[in-house]
């Protein structure tokens, strides 16, 4: 006697949710080989190490907004839904099939914006913008791209940590992208710099700003500006931290250490001072 | 703002979509999806187009003799570090490094890095990367040039490098299939459209440096070293070196 209306209940339930695991499929025919392929290559590296926190940090948000998107007007824009999915079909299969990181993943924003004009319509994209935006920061660019972007901020950190360990009275020499603290060598090389940490730190930085949901435009916009100083801050912490491991501990105790927590450090670092700086931003700029 | 439009005006679009709507769509876009997938299956690229390349070493192409150039056998070229051995030996399926010296006891030294895949890596031996990865400082940036040999013009790339005393000007070029290009925006240009017609392009890296405080000198000699050199390969087997276009 029981049974008959739970299984309609049960019925009704599957009807809501097929349609969402369809397109859960769809988006694991295409993505679910990406994610695989991304762990096993350029998610191990120190550069886009961030990656899977992003894609889950992402999906996240995306479900925080699921009752707003559920409650918005239906009013598909089939069309665009659809010039959307084709350019994202297209930029996918080509990044796939030449091993174009950059197109393969940023397909996946292309076709979730598809998705939600196919679906929803225009004002769940806008609904939606924050956790769209996140997903850019999981894109792997081209190195080419990257290095113009960060490599005078490369430069800068190890100048900076070395000239402050110099004046703290540390045997430190700097020549390039070489510092030398006592009779060791320490090669300041693409991976160990950290700044490819600087979308990170934006993206965390970001994060942050919509966890706290602040609606004064000033405000944010000026924590997401000095998001950039307190990367550059913190790759310095950690360049130091890293020489003065070297110095005290041995050349071994530092190249552990470079793969092991100096990220972290990095990332604590930074996370504290994107705090202070966000208390500091609120004695001039109220939240609301 | 678009979305004031009336949605009756788009195609299909209903403004209250059922649930049966809402499968057959849903139903619609996973299928596309899946299709995208097999699309982006369909066109990689899977046939190396020099499989035939493969036993044909540039050690055996590049003569040990030509001109007033002989191989130097007492000097060693630099190695590269342990680690970065192993990548070149995991990524490359043959690298050659070999120091010329003329007469006038001038040295040049000439590396050759061949990978039958040219996307597998063929940065780790750029010289822009290769050079600071081992401690030596890029001294000038990079500047583009041209080598003009038997009626082509080879672009070729420029720079110095050095660490203390050590000042090594450079001369490379990058071959990409039968195209020579540049590391970058170029070489990734190339190999898609080699990709999209459906091969994997070789790729072949040719540098040449010679450690001389004379820059000017040295880029020089290594012009006229690569003219020799090129003009020494057999003709069948040039194209290994500069391609065909």
């Amino acid at each position: 006697m029981i049974s008959r209306p739970s299984a309609t209940a049960q019925r009704f339930v599957i009807a809501n949710y097929l349609p969402l695991c369809l397109l859960l499929a769809g988006w694991l025919a295409m993505f679910g080989s990406s994610y695989y392929r991304l762990s096993t290559t350029i998610w191990a590296t120190d550069a886009q190490g961030h990656g899977p926190i992003i894609l889950g940090v992402g999906a996240w948000l995306l479900y925080q907004k699921r009752a707003a998107l559920a409650a918005l007007p239906r009013l598909p824009r089939t069309l665009l839904g659809a010039s959307f999915l084709a350019v994202g079909i297209l930029a996918y299969a080509i990044g796939r099939s030449q091993s174009v990181w950059t197109l393969e993943i940023s397909a996946q924003i292309l076709i979730l914006i598809a998705l939600l004009l196919c679906f929803i319509g225009a004002r769940a994209v806008r609904l939606a913008w924050f956790p769209l935006f996140f997903l850019t920061f999981m894109i792997p660019w081209p190195p080419e791209l990257v290095d113009a972007v960060t490599q005078p901020l490369k430069s800068a950190v190890s100048v900076v940590a070395a000239s402050l360990l110099y004046d703290a009275g540390y045997p430190v020499g700097r020549s390039g992208v070489i510092l030398t603290v006592g009779p060791y060598q320490l090669l300041v090389a693409d991976a160990c710099a950290g700044l490819n940490s600087l979308f990170t730190l934006e993206a965390l930085g970001l994060l942050y700003m919509n966890l706290m949901n602040y609606k004064s435009i000033q405000r944010n916009v000026a924590l997401a500006l000095l998001v950039l100083p307190i990367s550059f801050c913190a790759n310095v912490v950690r360049v130091i931290v890293l020489v003065l491991v070297t110095y005290y501990f041995g050349d071994e105790a530092g190249q552990g250490f470079v793969h092991g927590f100096a990220g972290m450090v990095l990332f604590l670092v930074a996370l504290m001072l994107i705090l202070a700086t966000d208390r500091l931003l609120g004695l001039f700029i109220k939240a609301h | 703002m678009p979305s004031t439009v009336q949605p009756s005006t788009e195609s299909g679009a209903s403004p209250h979509p059922t649930a049966r709507a809402d499968l057959v769509r849903a139903a619609i876009l996973a299928l596309l999806m899946a299709l995208g997938a097999v699309l982006a299956m369909a066109i990689t690229p899977r046939n190396y187009m020099s499989e035939q390349h493969r036993d044909d070493r540039f050690a055996n192409i590049i003569p040990k003799a030509f001109g007033d150039w002989r191989v130097d056998t007492s000097i060693v070229p630099l190695q590269p570090s342990p680690d970065l051995q192993q990548v070149i030996e995991e990524t490359y399926d043959e690298t050659l490094g070999l120091t010329y010296r003329d007469s006038k006891g001038r040295r040049v030294m000439l590396a050759v890095a061949y990978g039958l895949n040219q996307h597998k890596g063929m940065n780790t031996h750029r010289p822009e990367v290769c050079y600071p990865s081992q401690g030596l400082k890029i001294r000038s940036a990079s500047t583009r040039g041209v080598l003009a040999f038997s009626g082509r013009q080879i672009p070729v790339t420029r720079l110095v490098a050095g660490t203390g005393a050590r000042n090594e000007p450079i001369t490379y070029w990058l071959l990409v299939g039968d195209e020579i290009t540049h590391f970058g925006y170029g070489q990734r240009w190339s190999a898609i459209r080699y990709g999209l017609n459906g091969v994997i392009p070789d790729g072949v890296l040719v540098r040449v440096s010679s450690i001389d405080a004379n820059v000017p000198a040295a880029f020089a000699l290594q012009e006229a070293f690569l003219k020799d050199m090129l003009a020494a390969v057999a003709a069948d087997k040039r194209a290994r070196l500069i391609g065909t276009l």
